[in-house]
């Protein structure tokens, strides 16, 4: 049964206006590279560095994140760039949730003077470690305890199973169909098909080839799920006030949530099962900005599943939960005509899978109005991470 | 140490689930202050707060909170298993209690959402012929079948 009480949202202070975005960066996203995460991190950290027109001494701030992915810190910078001066680090960085968060981390740091420019990266290289079995997606929910002896044994493992069963119980309890899951994937590699960057840019899919491929773990297919690949991205944050001499148009956070379910990352127990921590900290966030779902232009969300981008879209209120299907359907996540563009540069169904910080990017680009799939008029961008138990929600604005 | 995928039996906050298995019981902790079963095993009560928990046996019975018929294995272990169904079980005694188990004796075209069900205890297919554990002392854990007339136990 849903049970009001199954998370929290933190309490964060405003930070409207406060911070600025004011460089992109992404690597090449391949299959298996052979390169390092690291590797990877450093050249999208050059690329956002140039697209702000900074040099690597101009950073004094770094974020990356302990628990997955590159850990791309203070030392590491020194070492790609040859630098020595003081650096402030957080690990509340990188993509996931903290893509959506990193912002909120780095108003902190302005404000308390630590730092004045600071970079946000997040890299993987997964597709290079599957090969190899070092490391991977399903390593974590592999090593995890109560996992190991009450999921794992019983066939409930890994990820593609978790959301196989919550997209079963979202369409036995609402009527949500496989052609509305299949809308989604079908937007996001139509969005893909015309991003130079993305893994999927020469393959396309309608509904009709979605409909026919077979089931992985019903009723999931291969094309409900995100790909594996090499990737990295990072983007360059200061204040709004230093971002007016930046060469390209700065955009501003206005808002920021995050949240977390009590079921911790057992999806099997989470009490409200086809539910996400959206639904506690995307009200926040767009209180803090002072808008409404109504007045999101284009919208990114963390999707490893379509399941899990269908969940989200009903908690952060596009639509009333169990209407997501309906809302989603067709071409209505398009980014010419749809109406709530979404994914513009194919998600991680389609674009690449970098946890988040892609999607990030590709908004700044939606707002500058340089995307490769641009909205028009594009004025208030949204990103929602999801991970497992936490989900965050940024709001960003064209400066 | 655990070998995967199989459950480290003698972890001692779910060894109790799976000696139960061995003596045909279905053991969950429940509490002493609000009657509660909680599942996965806390260390204090979901619902109360309490840290009075104790491994009781209870009825197997429940019903089909969702599930997935597993084409492709995912990883090595799981190859000689494949297709299989993996599911989210509630249980009458307590709805809020969702157990994870295969779902044995019915083609996955007969599987229905919220069906009734009943509680078996089958060795983990880890130990089947020709799978990664063949010949080893298997693993006993309860799964789940649909509930008729001559399995009411
Ligand atoms: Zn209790």
């Amino acid at each position: 049964m849903a049970d009001a009480d199954w998370g929290t949202a933190s309490d964060f202070e405003d930070l409207n206006g406060q911070v600025a975005i004011v460089g992109v960066g992404e690597s090449e996203h391949t299959k298996a590279s052979g390169r390092s995460d690291l590797e990877i991190a450093a050249e999208a950290i050059e690329k956002a560095l140039n697209d702000a027109g900074l040099t690597p001494a101009d950073v004094d701030g770094i974020m990356f994140n302990r628990g997955a992915g590159s850990l791309f810190d203070a030392a590491a910078f020194h070492a790609h760039f040859g630098t020595k001066h003081d650096i402030w680090e957080s690990d509340r960085g990188g993509g996931m949730v903290w893509a959506g968060t990193a912002p909120y981390a780095a108003a902190k740091a302005f404000r308390n003077r630590k730092a004045k420019v600071i970079v946000n990266s997040f890299a993987v290289a997964w597709a290079t470690q599957r090969s190899s079995m070092t490391g991977g997606p399903g390593k974590f929910h592999a090593e995890e305890q109560f996992k190991a002896n009450l999921e794992v044994p019983f066939g409930f493992f890994p990820q593609p199973v978790y959301f196989a069963s919550i997209a079963r119980r979202h369409m036995h309890e609402f009527g949500t169909t496989s052609a509305q899951l299949g809308s989604i994937a079908v937007s996001c590699r139509r969005h893909a098909n015309r991003h130079p960057g993305a893994v999927m840019r020469e393959k396309t899919l309608s509904l009709d080839q979605y409909l026919k491929r077979p089931f992985l773990a019903d009723p999931l297919r291969v094309e409900d799920c995100c790909l594996i690949s090499d990737g990295g991205g990072a983007f360059v944050m200061t204040t709004a006030e230093r971002a007016r001499d930046t060469p390209k148009p700065p955009v501003i956070a206005a808002g920021v949530g995050q949240a977390r379910s009590k079921s911790g990352s057992y999806w099997s127990q989470q009490p409200d099962f086809t539910a996400t921590p959206q639904v506690f900290c995307a009200p926040k966030a767009f209180e803090m900005a002072g808008i409404t779902a109504a007045d999101v232009d284009v919208l990114a969300l963390y999707d490893p599943f379509t399941i899990a981008a269908l969940m989200q879209i009903e908690d952060m209120g596009f639509c009333a939960k169990g209407e997501g299907g309906p809302f989603v359907e067709g071409s209505r996540l398009d980014f010419d005509g749809g109406a709530l563009p979404y994914n513009t540069h194919g998600g991680m169904l389609s674009h690449a899978y970098v946890l988040g910080i892609a999607h990030v990017i590709e908004l700044v680009r939606q707002l500058r109005g340089e995307a490769a799939s641009q909205v028009g008029n594009a004025d208030i961008a949204v990103y929602g991470g999801y991970t497992g138990h936490m989900a965050s929600t940024l709001v960003l604005r064209r400066s | 140490m655990s070998r995967f995928p199989l459950p480290d039996v003698e972890w001692e906050r779910t060894q109790p689930y799976f000696e139960g298995a061995v003596v045909g019981e279905l053991r969950l902790p429940r509490c002493a202050n609000c009657a509660g079963y909680n599942w996965f095993p806390p260390e204090r009560c979901y619902y109360c707060d309490s840290d009075d928990l104790n491994w009781e046996a209870c009825s197997g019975q429940g019903s089909l909170f969702s599930y997935t018929v597993v084409n492709r294995a995912f990883v090595k272990p799981f190859k000689t298993v494949t297709p299989y169904v993996t599911a989210l079980i509630s249980l009458a005694v307590e709805p809020r209690v969702r157990l994870v188990s295969y779902i044995v004796d019915c083609p996955p075209s007969l599987l229905e959402m919220d069906m009734p069900l009943d509680v078996v205890f089958r060795p983990l297919p880890f130990f089947d012929e020709g799978a990664l554990f063949a010949g080893e002392a298997p693993i006993v854990v309860p799964m789940f079948r649909p509930l008729t007339a001559g399995s009411a136990s």
